[in-house]
C-alpha cells in the first residue's frame, strides 16, 4: 500500500501521509515522525473535516512546516511537510496519483488502491 | 552568436534523444545537459546559458525549485517546462512562477525546436549593436522610457551582464553571480559594449531604487579607485529600503498594501475583514501543529470550489481574506508567509 504513497514521500521535506475516507476514518497512514502518544491523542479528524466544510483543497502553513490537505473520490489526502518542501512537487504528485485511487465499497477498504 | 540551451532531465535516454534530435540546429544553438536541478544550478553557474529546458519531475531539485532559482538568480534565463503530467493546474503553477513555455510528454522534436528559437529569437528582437558606450545608450533608454532587457558584452573583459528597463526606470541589473546596484556599478564601468535588446522586462522587483546618473558616477569612482588601488574596491554596500510603518496603520491595511504592493492587481482581493467567523477553523487547524510538531498555526488557504478562495490569518481576531481563485495562490501565501 505504501507503493502507492511512495513518490510523495519521496518528496524532499515530506513528513508524512494521511488518506482518510470521506467520514474521516483513517484508511492509510505513514508518518514515521508522529508520536504514538500524538497517533492516540488526535483521533477527530472528523470534526476537521466537517469544521473545514466541503473543502476541495487546502494549504495550512505553520511556523515550521506545512499541510496539504487535498479531496480525493471518495475521502481526503493530507500531507505534512517541512517549511522548505516544494508544493508545487506535492500537488503534481497528488494529481498524478488521486485517479489512481479508487474506492469499491464492495470489496471494502482493503480494494482501495489500484492503480 | 551560437546560444547555448540547458536541458534537465533525469531520463539519460530523454537528453541523449533531445541532444541527437536538436543536432541539426547546432548553427543557432548548442545544447548542455544536466541530469537534475542540482546539476542545472553548477551548469548555470558555469556557462552563459540563453535558455533553461527542464522537466518538472527529478530527484534531489526538481523542476519547480530549478524554476524558481532561475527566475531569483537569473531572471532574463526564460524557462520552458516539458512533462509527462500535464494538469491545466501544473501550466497554471508553471507560469505563476516564471516560466515561458510548457509542453506535454510526448512531443515532436520539431515542436520544441520551433519553441526554443521562438524564445531565443526574442533575445535581441529589439535589435543589437556593437562598440557602443554603454553610459550614453543606456541614458537613452532612460529619456525614452523604454521597457526591455539588455545583455551587454565587454569588449575588453568579455564578461556579461544584463540590465532590466521597465518605463526607463532601471529595476535591476546582473553581472556573474553579482545582482542588484553591484552588478549595475560592475556594468556600467564597462565602457565599449557590445548589446543586445529584448523588448519585454520579466522582472517586477525595483532592486536598483536609483536613477542613471548617480550609478554611472559612481561607477566611474569605483573604477577610478580600484585603478589606483585595487586592493580597495570601495563598493557601497547596498542600503535595504527601509520601509516605515504608520503605527495608526490598521493590521487590514497592512495586509491590503502588502498585497497590493508585492502581487499588485493579480492578487484577486475581493475582501478582507477581522472578526471571529473563521475562529472555529482557526482552533481545528491549529490543532494539527503539535501533532505534526511543526508550530504554531499561521496562514490558511481554503478552496472550497467556489467563486472565491478564502485566505484565513491567524490571530485574535483571525483575519478572512477573500481572493479571486485564479489569484497566484503561492505566491500570495509566500508574501503573507515572509511578512507576518
Amino acid at each position: 500500500m505504501e507503493a502507492h504513497f511512495k513518490d510523495i514521500m519521496a518528496i524532499k521535506g515530506v513528513q508524512g501521509v494521511i488518506l482518510l475516507d470521506a467520514d474521516g476514518k483513517v484508511v492509510f497512514e505513514s508518518v514515521p515522525s508522529l508520536r504514538t502518544e500524538m497517533r492516540q491523542r488526535y483521533t477527530n479528524w472528523k470534526k476537521l473535516i466537517d469544521t473545514l466544510g466541503n473543502i476541495r483543497e487546502a494549504d495550512f502553513v505553520f511556523d515550521n512546516g506545512r499541510v496539504y490537505l487535498r479531496q480525493s473520490e471518495n475521502g481526503y489526502l493530507i500531507i505534512s511537510m517541512q517549511s522548505f518542501a516544494s508544493i508545487a512537487m506535492v500537488k503534481l504528485n497528488c494529481d498524478i496519483l488521486l485517479p489512481q485511487l479508487k474506492y469499491d465499497k464492495s470489496k471494502g477498504l482493503k480494494a482501495l488502491f489500484r492503480r | 552568436m551560437i546560444r547555448s540551451v540547458l536541458f534537465v532531465d533525469d531520463d539519460r535516454e530523454m537528453l541523449q534523444a533531445l541532444k541527437e534530435g536538436l543536432e541539426k540546429y547546432r548553427e543557432t544553438f548548442s545544447v548542455v545537459l544536466a541530469e537534475d536541478g542540482t546539476d542545472a544550478v553548477g551548469k548555470l553557474k558555469n556557462n552563459k546559458i540563453s535558455l533553461v529546458v527542464t522537466d518538472l519531475k527529478m530527484p534531489n531539485m526538481d523542476g519547480f525549485s530549478l524554476l524558481a532559482h532561475v527566475m531569483e538568480k537569473y531572471p532574463d534565463i526564460p524557462v520552458i517546462i516539458i512533462t509527462g503530467y500535464s494538469t491545466s493546474e501544473m501550466k497554471r503553477l508553471a507560469q505563476e512562477g516564471g516560466a515561458v513555455g510548457y509542453i506535454s510528454k510526448p512531443f515532436l522534436i520539431e515542436d520544441l525546436a520551433k519553441q526554443i528559437m521562438k524564445t531565443l529569437r526574442k533575445e535581441s528582437d529589439g535589435g543589437t549593436l556593437h562598440g557602443v558606450s554603454s553610459g550614453m545608450f543606456l541614458q537613452l533608454m532612460e529619456m525614452e522610457e523604454r521597457t526591455c532587457t539588455i545583455r551587454l558584452t565587454d569588449r575588453t573583459s568579455q564578461k556579461s551582464g544584463v540590465l532590466f528597463f521597465r518605463d526607463g526606470t532601471l529595476l535591476d541589473a546582473r553581472a556573474g553571480d553579482m545582482q542588484g546596484l553591484d552588478a549595475a556599478y560592475v556594468i556600467f564601468s564597462w565602457e565599449e559594449v557590445t548589446l543586445s535588446i529584448q523588448n519585454e522586462c520579466l522582472q517586477k522587483d525595483n532592486k536598483i531604487n536609483s536613477d542613471l546618473q548617480p550609478i554611472i558616477l559612481e561607477a566611474m569612482r569605483l573604477k577610478d579607485e580600484a585603478e589606483d588601488d585595487e586592493n580597495e574596491l570601495g563598493i557601497d554596500e547596498t542600503i535595504e529600503e527601509i520601509e516605515i510603518v504608520d503605527a495608526e496603520e490598521s493590521f487590514v491595511d497592512k495586509v491590503k498594501g502588502l498585497l497590493n504592493k508585492n502581487v499588485g492587481d493579480r492578487c484577486g482581493l475581493e475582501d478582507i475583514y477581522q472578526d471571529n467567523s473563521m475562529q472555529k477553523v482557526v482552533n481545528a487547524v491549529a490543532e494539527l501543529g503539535p501533532i505534526f510538531q511543526i508550530g504554531m498555526f499561521k496562514i490558511g488557504y481554503l478552496d472550497h470550489g467556489a467563486n472565491t478562495d478564502t485566505i484565513v490569518l491567524n490571530g485574535n481576531p483571525a483575519t478572512t481574506i477573500s481572493v479571486n481563485p485564479k489569484c497566484p495562490r503561492d505566491k500570495i501565501i509566500q508574501v503573507l508567509n515572509d511578512a507576518l
